[in-house]
């Protein structure tokens, strides 16, 4: 029992806290704390590396079965059409105790969080087995979420593009920089709209000439039409991003066109895309909620989702524009969006504006989606309700994942540099608690 | 503009098949619905088209064959929603925390009618169980030094509970004194943080706890019990599952009708979260368990979402996020219950609280504090509203 609560432990515990300096000093173990990756933090971070496969695993009492599916790497390169490869693995039930290795930040592989069966095995006292069913139910709702998450970093353009201040390009550049080198693995670098509309990201040429050369990220834009298309290639772009709303209010408020107008121009920059052989990735606009028509019916949302993945977009990403959305509305659009587009192809984009977009990620996570957008810093109000916050911040994202054991390939104590070194520039708060938390923690400890 | 006062509950969508989440409740055909192994996926053709059924509202895989296997993808998805909502609680009791927890822990004082008139607010609102106050030495929680008035001053209501905090036995009997029906003691998982906060041993701690609930059960007190640290202490580091199941158990021997599970600073994410539920579900009945999480990393909703999967229906929180977390200053502690409740309603699950007045109780006291919303719910709608 001892050696099963220290195991439990070790998922747990950093090599520094485990130190004796640590535990002396209060301060020390602040600092331990900040930088333990396992109360989320991950702030050592984890290093791209692939993911174990499953022949890690071999030594935990599940045993891979000859109809088990071929192991499959997290892979943060190989941008196809074909995607990512995600290591999902079909939980499978055992009856024996059972371990998950979760790996912990440092590549610290460690017993995860299936320990409910060591609980049982060490406490024989059970208060029913409705209680039993639900312990197990709890380890299912937890083991069964995907072992790779992709982030896809919309700081600087959907961040950007929503901040009320203007950012210098040589910023904007440092930004995309900083971000690259966290790991992220796809950032969305900017948008070729007129500057008529979107002042901010006005020098979207100069931005990608600057940095159409970074190595190992993707660096989508948004183009809205072929003149946009035209200008993004011009300019050294190797991707790009189309926006359809699912409802018809939001539609021609914020393009001036139906939803089926939209679509038919955004088949024409596909075609023109897919014969420069560029991927192209589709967004749904107000997924949940539009501010015009108030509720969008799930089957809104299926019809665009299919209309963009069968012209050629390699992932649809699912915004709630508008954050009104909670995993009551979150599902059932899901589940409409999943019965047409496979889920692999598909990505969430949640706005934080009533605080829901973590809980809405999660379950979304359990539902099958491992693509997740996110703004680093939170960049990027509300255009709806002035002053409301918009964007769920990356760092928060990122926190949360590493607790679950999910790979992300990305540092978290880097993003939150990046985030510092934005908002600096803008002049504003960070948006993320996590990163404010984390700042705040490390700074009183260094005062020590 | 429509009103999005409300957040979108399954009730405003149009009857799709989807609707079926509502009339789903039965554990057994949970489990045969888990006993599908992911492989009868996909038994149609990969590239046969889809056709929209407008009977069922879903996109169907044509297949070839007439029979039953082409459902195998419509039950694939069907048991999804299910997998991840079933057995939601229908009703969450939200206990609200702001008016101890929440100004305990804020920098600038309130005078006492402000005080009262807040809690006043709050049960207003719809809430059934206000924290009134804290009868802990003036010395270490200043800002509650009128515990006494602030108890005494309350317009008490029916079917409505004003627990109070009572760290020892004299704490206990000024409670009694003015006027307390349900006292709250408090333990930690973590033993350096009890050294440090309360002075004592965790062993320590509970044995004076003991002589406390000891008094309450003679004067036909409720008492509630809460565990803090229950994932992570300033300076342990993470906690042992194992450690909350024992301190939770032993406050449930000793005679507390509810056990508040604290993670204190906040950095509790789902997968410890579950783990620890586990741990103490093995030694308490759900239904007497609350979760009381700290938004100091952004992740309270995200673990009230996983604890009512798990089967609570408990949830302690703040209005507008009051009380900000003394280990790391600045940043946030308590979760607003503005954002838990919108969340709630949106699932569809009733609280009893009018989110409208209880927004208004939010903004009086920030007014008062002089602070910021710190719920972005209310923020948000406040925003849209002006």
């Amino acid at each position: 029992m001892l050696a099963a609560s220290t195991r439990v432990c070790s998922r747990l515990a950093s090599p520094h806290a485990s130190s004796p300096a640590a535990a002396a000093a209060a301060a020390a173990a602040a600092a331990a704390l900040a930088s333990s990756p396992v109360l989320g933090s991950g702030m050592s971070g984890l290093e791209r590396q692939p993911a174990p496969t499953v022949a890690g695993f071999g030594d935990t009492g599940r045993s891979r079965g000859a109809d088990d599916p071929p192991p499959r790497s997290c892979s943060s390169s190989g941008e196809s059409r074909e995607g990512y490869q995600w290591n999902i693995l079909p939980y499978q039930r055992q009856p024996m105790p059972h371990q998950r290795k979760v790996t912990a930040g440092l590549n610290h592989h460690v017993s995860g969080a299936s320990c409910s069966s060591l609980y049982q095995q060490s406490y024989r006292y059970f208060s029913s087995s409705s209680d039993q069913e639900r312990i197990q139910a709890g380890n299912k709702l937890i083991l069964d979420l995907p072992r790779c998450v992709k982030i896809v970093e919309v700081g600087p353009r959907d961040g950007l593009q929503n901040e009320k201040d203007t950012v210098p390009t040589p910023v904007k550049v440092e930004l995309i920089r900083r971000l690259a080198a966290s790991g992220l693995s796809v950032v969305e670098a900017t948008s070729f709209v007129s500057p008529k509309w979107v002042p901010q990201l006005a020098d979207a040429k100069d931005v990608m000439e600057a940095v159409r050369n970074i190595e190992g990220v993707r660096l989508p834009v948004l183009t809205p039409n072929i003149k946009g298309f035209e200008a993004a290639i011009a300019a050294g772009a190797k991707e790009i991003a189309v926006f359809a709303s699912a409802s018809e209010g939001f539609s021609k408020s914020n393009i001036n066109c139906t939803i089926k107008e939209s679509l038919a121009r955004y088949n024409d920059v596909a075609l023109a895309a897919k014969e420069k052989e560029i991927p192209v990735r589709g967004y749904v606009s107000c997924v949940v909620g539009c501010p015009v028509d108030g509720p969008v019916p799930p089957s809104n949302v299926a019809y665009v989702a299919k209309e963009l993945y069968d012209m050629g977009c390699y992932e649809v990403s699912l915004g709630d524009t508008i954050g009104v959305g909670t995993p009551g509305t979150v599902v059932p659009m899901l589940e409409a969006a999943m019965s047409v587009v496979p889920v692999e192809k598909l990505a969430v984009h949640f706005h934080d504006t009533y605080g829901q977009s973590l809980s809405n990620i999660l379950i979304s996570l359990q539902m099958g989606i491992n693509v997740v957008d996110s703004s680093v810093a939170g960049l990027g109000g509300c255009p709806y309700a002035k002053g409301a916050s918009g964007n769920v911040a990356t760092e928060d994202v990122v926190y949360m994942l590493n607790g679950l054991g999910i790979r992300t390939g990305v540092d978290l104590g880097k993003v939150m540099a990046a985030g510092e070194f934005i908002c600096k520039h803008l002049g504003r708060q960070s948006g993320s608690k996590a990163a404010t938390a984390l700042s705040k923690v490390t700074a009183k400890a260094s005062k020590l | 503009m429509s009103s999005l006062e409300e957040p979108l509950g399954l009730g405003d969508l149009p009857k799709l098949s989807i609707n079926r989440l509502g009339s789903f409740s039965q554990p057994s055909a949970y489990r045969r619905a888990a006993a599908d192994d992911r492989n009868t996926r996909n038994s149609c053709n990969g590239g046969a088209p889809m056709v929209f059924h407008a009977n069922s509202h879903a996109w169907h895989q044509q297949c070839r064959q007439a029979d039953s296997s082409c459902d195998a993808v419509e039950v694939e998805l069907r048991d999804l929603p299910r997998k991840v909502m079933w057995d939601l609680p229908s009703f969450v009791k939200i206990v609200e925390v702001g008016p101890r927890d929440g100004l305990q822990n804020e920098k600038g004082n309130v005078p006492t009618s402000v005080k009262i008139q807040l809690i006043h607010k709050l049960v207003a609102a719809g809430l059934s169980v206000v924290e009134a106050t804290s009868f802990v030495s003036p010395k270490w929680v200043p800002q509650l030094a009128d515990a006494k008035e602030v108890l005494k001053g309350i317009q008490l209501m029916p079917n409505v509970r004003y627990p109070v905090l009572t760290p020892n036995l004299r704490g206990f009997e000024a409670a009694v004194a003015a006027g307390a029906k349900e006292i709250a003691v408090f333990a930690s998982a973590s033993e350096s943080f009890s050294k440090s906060n309360i002075n004592c041993t965790i062993e320590e701690s509970l044995v004076r706890y003991r002589d406390v609930t000891a008094a309450a059960k003679k004067h036909g007190l409720l008492i509630r019990g809460y565990v803090s640290c229950v994932i992570g202490c300033p300076v342990e580091g993470a906690i042992d599952p194992s450690k909350v199941a024992y301190v939770a158990k032993e406050l449930y021997n000793m005679g507390c009708s509810e056990i508040s599970l604290g993670d204190t600073i906040g950095v509790g994410t789902p997968g410890s979260v579950v783990a620890m539920l586990e741990a103490v579900m093995s030694f308490v009945p759900v239904d007497k368990i609350a979760v009381h999480f700290h938004d100091t990393y952004g992740q309270a909703l995200a673990n009230i979402l996983v604890s009512l999967q798990m089967g609570l229906s408990i949830v302690d929180s703040s209005v507008s996020g009051l009380g900000g977390c003394p280990y790391a200053k600045g940043a946030t502690g308590n979760v607003a219950t503005e954002d838990v409740v919108y969340m709630l309603h949106g699932l569809g699950i009733e609280t009893n609280v009018d989110l409208n007045k209880l927004m208004e109780a939010g903004d009086y006291i920030s007014k008062h504090l002089g602070r910021p919303l710190g719920s972005k719910t209310a923020a948000a709608l406040r925003k849209l509203t002006t």
